[in-house]
């Protein structure tokens, strides 16, 4: 196929003083081989993927975490003033001991000869629900204070469990109580 | 053999350009959150609580104080660790420092379960006595059970 030959620009008067325009044929340009730079990426692709595998197994997300808030009373807050008129709910103890080292081996004591020992978190919370005067019972009202008893052994996981069972029935006033030193 | 340009055969390159560049920002976020998550959380095992009237974990401003299971009340604040017998003091004192510089700070205590409640308390009241009210207690969910 016979290529068309390249036409020489059009010059214009002002141009006639400026450079010669070399005329070079295609066939000329295509046969010499344009230096190419190419990176060779294959060693650096090879150690990323490595990184990332590392930080991929690494990396520990704290997805799964929530959060039991917490109202902690203000040390230095002025007391509250007493209306003498007003007879206030004596706050209810609710006693938690550690017996073994599972999840479940606590025992659980509530201060009040209505309720006494309860088996589990959730009888917990259904036995001081149902004494909800919003609830046709008879002990406790919204603003009933629960303090929470528990020994300096007591495991965590149990204490934190009564702290659940106590806010999970509805009472915003639930209070830790410093460590005892033997199992109460 | 290339039929259009006779110059051999044809070469089929990938442009890996787009493909390196977000390979890089998949590792510069691991190498940040990898950092952040070894500094703050302390590996535990936190106590899973059934039925549990949790809520999200506010993130901003906060201190994350965990509370060892070891014999002796160990905490770790970062890269603080407070142990011994004076150990709740010395939180107290960065807890206070950290209540000085943002007063609406909040303290997530990371306790695990096997903790003695008899070190976890000191770290709340520690919190109370900074002037904190606001503290979180961070559990997980049991297993199978979001």
């Amino acid at each position: 196929m016979p290529m068309p030959t390249q036409q020489p620009e059009q010059a214009g008067p002002s141009a006639a003083s400026e450079e010669p325009i070399h005329h070079v044929p295609i066939r000329r340009k295509r046969a010499v081989p344009r230096p190419v730079t190419n990176l060779n990426l294959t060693a650096m692709i090879d150690v990323v993927f490595l990184l990332l595998l590392y930080f991929l197994l690494v990396t520990n997300f704290a997805k799964d975490e929530e959060a039991l808030r917490v109202d902690l009373p203000d040390p230095l807050a002025p007391a509250a003033v007493v209306d003498p008129f007003v007879i206030e709910d004596l706050p209810v103890v609710v006693t938690v001991t550690s017996v073994g080292n599972g999840p479940g081996d606590y025992r659980i004591h509530v201060d009040q000869p209505a309720v006494g020992s309860v088996g589990s978190f959730a009888d917990l919370c259904s036995t001081v629900q149902a004494g909800r005067f919003d609830r046709g019972g008879y002990l406790y009202g919204d603003e009933q204070v629960f303090l929470i008893r528990a020994a300096s052994e007591t495991r965590w996981e149990h204490t934190i469990g009564t702290f659940n069972a106590l806010v999970r029935a509805g009472f915003a006033h639930v209070h830790f109580l410093p460590p005892t030193e033997a199992d109460p | 053999m290339s039929r259009i340009y006779h110059k051999g055969p044809a070469r089929v390159e990938a442009n890996l350009t787009a493909f390196i560049d977000v390979t890089f920002l998949l590792i510069i976020f691991f190498i940040l959150v990898a950092q952040i998550t070894t500094a703050e959380n302390a590996p535990l095992v936190l106590p899973a609580v059934h039925d549990r009237v949790s809520t999200p974990i506010a993130r901003e401003d906060r201190v994350i104080v965990n509370c060892l299971p070891t014999a002796q009340p160990t905490y770790s604040v970062g890269s603080h660790v407070f142990a011994g017998a004076n150990a709740a003091e010395q939180l107290g004192a960065l807890l206070r420092d950290a209540q000085h510089r943002r007063p609406d700070i909040e303290v997530s205590v990371r306790a695990d379960r096997t903790a003695p409640y008899g070190h976890v308390h000191p770290a709340m009241q520690a919190a109370a006595m900074a002037g904190i009210q606001k503290v979180q207690l961070i559990i997980v969910p049991p297993e199978g059970e979001l």
